[in-house]
């Protein structure tokens, strides 16, 4: 018998040879692994710092996409309540916008000068049928209507950070503005608003990584200032709160669920999972 | 291999004492059908040539048979005179080209057809029809060897039969027959004639008449009865003629080959088709006269009641409606500046309609005075003229109410493929027409933005339009409904098989649909063939096509989805009926094309 | 004396696929080799109840509802009643499941071992862990394997899956590959002689996790880099658009054929066309159709991805390391090299895949571990409250509960169902003649 064992070839991972092994035998490098991999899993630390990284900075990226929709409540607000003259503040922000697209390259350039016409003439032809779409409706359910919608466009954001504004996303985004829009007292604003929005929450997204430090800096004095002065010092703090357990405590919970609750499985499962086709 | 005797009942029953012997007739491809029983002496002189042969003998009691294995089958030898026969498919009521079910055979298993393409099958199947149109025409082949073998009979008419005959005689050479019948001729071919004309101006294929009213369609149908009465008269005639010539074939196969041509089932279901048009005419001015007399007795009444209800429906309730429709209709907040305008239209067409269509037409005086010309079309004409005349003068009333659906659907319809078209941009997709399928598509931003900006403009739209477009159809389905519950009294009035019915009544074995072959109680194994008439649901058959086509226009899921798509659902009225006008050709029959074998038909013999 | 066995699976003719063929092919020859064996399927449009395939291979349609992609509605219970009279029936001592995703093999295996009958299971596909479908496909699996004596696997990769998902002793899963009837799979006997056109055949259903992503951009690349070098790809799938546009945007209508689905006996005609066949799938158990192809004799080129590299030997194939387009490009310029220079001869591959792969091998293996199932049981297995133990034993503890659970209403079920419909008067048919007699 142990001469025999000697000569025995030692086993193959193929199906096409016949070898002189029962069908039930187990690779002994597979065993290995998952004993392995089984006792690291219940003690295991966070697996790689990148990926933490990794989450937080989509994490991240979402919560500043979700600050950036504040605009639409913050110029609506002074357009609405504080009546203020949107025109100059349009103005400036198109001009913004102008220069942004002329200076970037040309792959990344999204409207050229004769579709920006095109678009904003639609605009201010559209702008009366926009108000006069959900007049008739009570300012109430209008409030409650934009609120739901707002829900929804935040689920509708995508959290990478360099994929372009969704379909869906931006259908809700000019839902909501049509919305709001009915409140308005006269064209013109709503025609300033729908434009200042669309500027902020698609066009500016295409330039500008909302996450970097100068933007987000700028989003949080706006919004924190914004929801300062207009409600209460309660509301910033209840904001921020959120903001820090989104932020840093979110990610850090995901990553132990990971190694904690499904072990080994997830190291593995790249094997079984259908591979990413890499298309270059 | 069985040999099966086919005997008949009657001959039983003469069962005389002494020795007896049976002669049978068998000609290619049939079993042996006994014609006649003669004593063995008479049969003694004789030769008996083919197809005649002696098939058993009875010595004492006990019939002893010349073949080995048979079996005998009873049947009662059906009275061709009066239109009995045997037949082993139900016969068909409508004509063969029309029959409905065509598809049905699809239904079929294919291994089923495989069964039947069978040879074994085939022959069984044929053999058995051979032998059954033998039995159909057994008096005439009784007759013909009587005629033949004069001795071996025993049969003579009576006395009332050959003074009947003898009668008959006398008038068919005096020349009041000859006058009759061309009287008759030029009488029909003028009428018919007529009707053709009557049928084509229906029928312009500019402006078909019939598809619009009610009342041309029943024109239309009488007219195309008319012109197929003669086409219907020669058939029937033409085989009476065939059938009453004796068989004297010479040779064996002659006799065989006759076999196939005179089918009653052929000209047969012509003579219930015929017959059940002339009734159910009949039967439709009694009804009329009915109506007549029910609508000239309250005539004023019903005016009155009818004015109220028309003024109340069809303009109280939709500028009610209309308006209601305008100021957020149960609380529903609708868009107000198209719900405005829309609801303006709908005013304007309601009080124009109002003034130029209700008041006029249906103040009392119009209504009684259309009220009493209903009832004298009705005892003229027929309860299905007076029936047809409510339908279109109800169309015409509810003009607005068609319009007003139009327009909603059409209204709806755009805005519901532009929505799709819209989403599929939305989806990076877009229609491509050229190859007839969705297409991957990369859209600009600004393409995006300017459908993103339409569709929501539609989306808060919708509300309203829907509103309009449902409220609408609604009214349209209601008249719909009314029209049909009107029509198919009509239709049943004009396609009721009365004639099949009375005769199922009447006499079953007249009205066959199919055989049974049953084993009689007794102390040897005896069978009998029966006939089974046709079930009354197989002659209810086009009506429940009807009934079925109607269903599946009207009432089923598909005609949900037509309303949801916004697609307009017309009434094709001829499409609808066709399955009525089963029993009548596609094109009426000109007459010049019969003229000349009807005038045979009618001048000679 | 062979076993009466019973194959129960979702999938089944007149549907033609991998798990499909291979329950047919494994019946035939366990059935040559002397076994009984009846096969336990929903019913196919009008293909309802008992019908016989060729030498007695009797096929029960039993009418179910069928959910989506031809899986019947899963209910756990529901199929018990006419499983339990087709067992009795057909006095059935092994049931033998196929395929994971098939709930009617599933319940099939409960079943079984509630009225205390041997089960293998054997499974064809491999299941992630990070969607929604895997992780329900594996707690139900987890579940019905509890208790099955043994179970095969197509590949050692599906092997190795099948432990982490299910968490089964390895010694009670043995590795069967699948097989080809090679007969139905040879080279054409008198080839034209080749103009210098190499024809590269693809034959995949297009979805995209058979990589036909990595596809549309490969055929422009291979057809830019070689002027003598055509396509045929069939299949039909929720691809074939894209491919299409592909073919109009890069005007390749001459040079790329897209011949929509093909039927499973016109497979080998298609595949003769060609010389070279291309493999870009992302996921795979074992991969017949490499095998198919090789037997045809065409050069391979594949991904290597699951099962792939264990199937054929580095001979008759060319891998591409990275489920990327550079580098199937990379991997079908080097074939395309291969078959001009003549390197490579692809006449012997026919002769060599069958020797590696045919059913008879299958199906002696597959005896075995039937034989296995009956040396290594232990009396108390089929015990109901030491099958309700392991239950208890497997799994989270929200799992673990809801197992036990139902096993218990399924005991109470087959109780009732004792009493309803008594075991005794049920019919037992009459068994086929083993054709291995009258050999």
């Amino acid at each position: 018998m142990e001469h025999q064992n000697s000569v025995k070839e030692p086993w193959k991972r193929l199906l096409w040879i016949e070898q002189d092994y029962p069908d039930n035998y187990t690779d002994p490098d597979f065993i290995e692994l998952i004993t392995k991999l089984r006792y690291k899993g219940k003690n295991a630390k966070p697996s790689s710092s990148s990926s933490v990284k990794e989450i937080r900075d989509n994490l991240f990226n979402f919560y500043c996409k979700a600050l950036n929709t504040f605009f639409i409540y913050i110029s609506f607000t002074f357009i609405h309540q504080y009546k203020v003259d949107p025109i100059p503040l349009t103005v400036g922000m198109t001009i913004i916008a102008l220069c942004l697209t002329s200076a970037a390259s040309d792959n990344r350039r999204i409207l050229n000068l004769k579709s920006s016409l095109v678009i904003t003439f639609a605009m201010l032809t559209l702008s009366p049928v926009l108000k006069s779409l959900s007049k008739t409706t009570a300012s109430d359910s209008i409030w409650t209507f934009a609120f739901w919608l707002t829900v929804a466009y935040l689920n509708s954001m995508s959290t990478s950070i360099d994929s372009p504004p969704l379909n869906v996303s931006t259908n809700l985004l000019l839902a909501i503005v049509t919305v709001l829009a009915s409140r308005l007292d006269s064209t013109t604003h709503v025609f300033c608003f729908l434009l200042g929005c669309i500027q902020m929450n698609i066009i500016l997204p295409n330039f500008v990584r909302l996450s970097n430090k100068y933007m987000s800096i700028f989003t949080h004095i706006c919004v924190y200032g914004f929801v300062t002065t207009k409600l209460d010092w309660t509301y910033t703090l209840l904001l921020g709160a959120w903001a820090i357990f989104y932020i840093f405590l979110l990610p850090q919970w995901f990553v132990y669920w990971q190694t904690y609750y499904r072990g080994y499985e997830s190291t593995l499962s790249r094997v079984w999972e259908a591979q990413k086709p890499i298309l270059e | 291999m069985t040999h099966y005797v086919f005997w008949p009942q009657h001959l039983k029953l003469h069962d005389k004492k002494g020795n007896l012997e049976a002669v049978a007739i068998t000609l290619r491809g049939t079993d042996h059908v006994v014609i006649d029983i003669v004593p063995c002496e008479l049969l003694k002189g004789t030769l008996l040539e083919l197809p005649y042969s002696s098939i058993a003998t009875k010595v004492s009691t006990e019939w002893h048979f010349k073949v080995d294995v048979y079996q005998v089958i009873e049947f009662r030898a059906p009275n061709l005179r009066i239109l009995q026969f045997f037949s082993l498919d139900p016969i068909s009521l409508t004509l063969p080209e029309k029959e409905i079910g065509a598809n049905e055979k699809s239904s079929v298993n294919d291994n089923v057809c495989k069964l039947w393409d069978h040879p074994r099958y085939q022959m069984h199947d044929k053999k058995l029809r051979q032998t059954l149109s033998l039995l159909n025409l057994y008096h005439t082949h009784e007759t013909a060897f009587r005629e033949k073998y004069p001795k071996l009979s025993s049969h003579r008419g009576t006395l009332g039969s050959r003074l009947w005959g003898s009668m008959k005689r006398l008038y068919r050479v005096s020349r009041l027959k000859t006058l009759v019948s061309y009287l008759g001729l030029y009488l029909t071919a003028i009428i018919c004639q007529l009707a053709l004309y009557t049928y084509k101006a229906l029928n312009w294929q500019y402006l078909k008449f019939v598809n619009l009213s009610v009342m041309a369609q029943q024109i239309d149908l009488r007219c195309q009865q008319i012109c197929y009465f003669p086409v219907q008269y020669l058939r029937i005639n033409m085989n009476m003629t065939l059938r009453k010539a004796l068989p004297r074939f010479r040779t064996y196969s002659e006799a065989s080959a006759n076999l196939r041509k005179d089918l009653p089932s052929n000209y047969y279901p012509d003579y219930i088709r015929f017959y059940n048009t002339v009734w159910l005419f009949l039967n439709d001015m009694s009804f009329g006269l009915i109506f007549a007399a029910f609508l000239f007795e309250w005539c004023d009444s019903f005016s009155k009641i009818l004015h109220r209800i028309i003024t109340f429906c069809l303009y109280d309730l939709m500028k009610s409606v209309t308006i209601s429709l305008a100021n957020n209709p149960l609380g529903i907040k609708l868009n107000e500046e198209l719900a405005r305008f829309l609801s303006d239209l709908f005013l304007w067409i309601i009080e124009f309609s109002n003034t130029m269509l209700l008041e006029p037409m249906a103040n009392p005086e119009t209504l009684s005075l259309l009220l009493r010309t209903v009832g004298n079309l009705g005892c003229v004409l027929g309860g299905t003229f007076a029936l047809s005349v409510f339908v279109d003068y109800f169309s015409i009333l509810t003009v607005h109410v068609y319009i007003f659906y139009h327009i909603s659907s059409k209204i709806y319809h755009w805005q519901i493929s532009i929505m799709k078209s819209l989403f599929y941009l939305f989806t990076g997709k877009k229609r491509n027409v050229l190859r007839d399928r969705i297409d991957i598509n990369f859209f600009q931003l600004d393409e995006l933005l300017l459908g993103t900006i339409f569709f929501i403009i539609l989306v808060f739209l919708t509300p309203t339009v829907l509103a309009f477009y449902y409220s609408f159809t609604v009214f349209r389905l209601v008249t719909i409904c009314v029209q049909i519950a009107v029509e198919s009294v009509i239709a049943l009035l004009n396609h009721f098989p009365l004639f099949a019915l009375l005769l199922r009544v009447k006499d079953p074995r007249r009205i066959p649909g199919g055989i049974s072959i049953q084993a009689i109680e007794g102390p040897t194994v005896r069978f009998e063939l029966k006939n089974r008439p046709l079930s009354i649901t197989n002659m209810f058959k086009p009506y429940l096509a009807l009934i079925d086509q109607m269903r599946h226009t009207y009432f089923s899921p598909k005609t949900i989805k037509q309303i949801l798509a916004g697609r307009p659902f017309v009434m094709h009225r001829i499409k609808l009926y066709k399955v009525l006008y089963s029993s009548l050709p596609t094109t009426p029959v000109e007459i010049k094309t019969l003229y000349s074998q009807l005038s045979q038909l009618l001048t000679s013999a | 004396m062979g076993y009466n066995i019973a194959m129960a699976c979702d999938f089944f003719y007149p549907q033609l696929g991998g798990v499909e063929l291979h329950i047919y092919h494994l019946s035939q020859s366990l059935i040559r080799l002397g076994h009984s064996v009846v096969i336990i399927t929903h019913a196919y449009g009008d293909r309802v109840g008992v019908r016989h395939l060729t030498n007695g291979l009797k096929v029960y349609h039993v009418p179910y509802f069928v959910l989506h992609r031809e899986t019947t509605f899963p209910n756990v219970f529901g199929t018990f009643p006419i499983v339990r009279n087709i067992l009795i029936r057909e006095q059935i001592q092994i049931v033998h499941s196929h395929g994971s995703a098939s709930t009617f093999s599933l319940e099939s295996i409960f079943h079984a071992n509630t009225m205390g009958l041997k089960t293998v299971f054997t499974d064809h596909s491999l299941y992630g862990f990070a969607n929604i479908t895997a992780i329900l496909v594996n707690k139900l699996l987890t579940f019905t394997l509890t208790n099955t004596d043994k179970v095969i696997c197509v590949s050692n990769i599906c092997k190795d899956n099948m432990i982490v998902r299910t968490d089964i002793s390895p010694d009670r899963i043995s590795v069967i590959p699948n097989a080809v009837v090679s007969e139905d799979f040879q080279p054409l006997k008198d080839r034209k002689p080749s103009d210098g056109t190499i024809t590269i055949v693809v034959i995949s259903r297009l979805y995209p996790n058979k990589g036909v992503d990595i596809l549309i951009r490969l055929v422009p690349r291979i057809c830019a880099s070689h002027d003598d070098v055509k396509f045929i790809i069939a299949g039909d799938g929720p691809k074939y658009v894209e491919l299409q546009q592909m073919i109009e945007a890069c005007r390749l209508q001459e040079r790329v054929q897209l011949m929509g689905s093909v039927a499973h006996e016109k497979v080998r005609d298609v595949m003769c066309q060609g010389e070279i066949y291309l493999h870009p799938s992302l996921t795979e158990a074992f991969g017949t159709v490499l095998v198919e192809a090789a037997s045809c004799g065409l050069l391979i080129v594949s991904t290597n991805v699951g099962g792939i590299p264990e199937v054929l030997p580095e001979s008759m194939t060319v891998h591409a390391p990275e489920t990327s387009v550079s580098s199937l490009v990379e991997a079908t310029d080097k074939a395309i090299g291969l078959i001009k220079s003549g390197k490579i001869e692809t006449s012997s591959f026919h002769q060599e895949v069958s020797s590696m792969y045919n059913w008879m091998n299958v199906a002696r293996r597959t005896e075995k571990v039937y034989e296995g199932v009956f040396e290594d049981a232990q009396p108390r297995d089929k015990n109901w409250v030491h099958m309700v133990k392991r239950f208890y034993r497997r799994d989270g503890s929200w799992a673990k509960h809801l197992y036990v659970l139902c096993a218990i209403v399924e005991y109470i079920i087959y109780i009732v169902l004792e009493w309803l419909y008594p075991r005794e008067e049920v019919d037992v048919a009459p068994k086929w003649p083993s054709p291995s007699k009258f050999i």
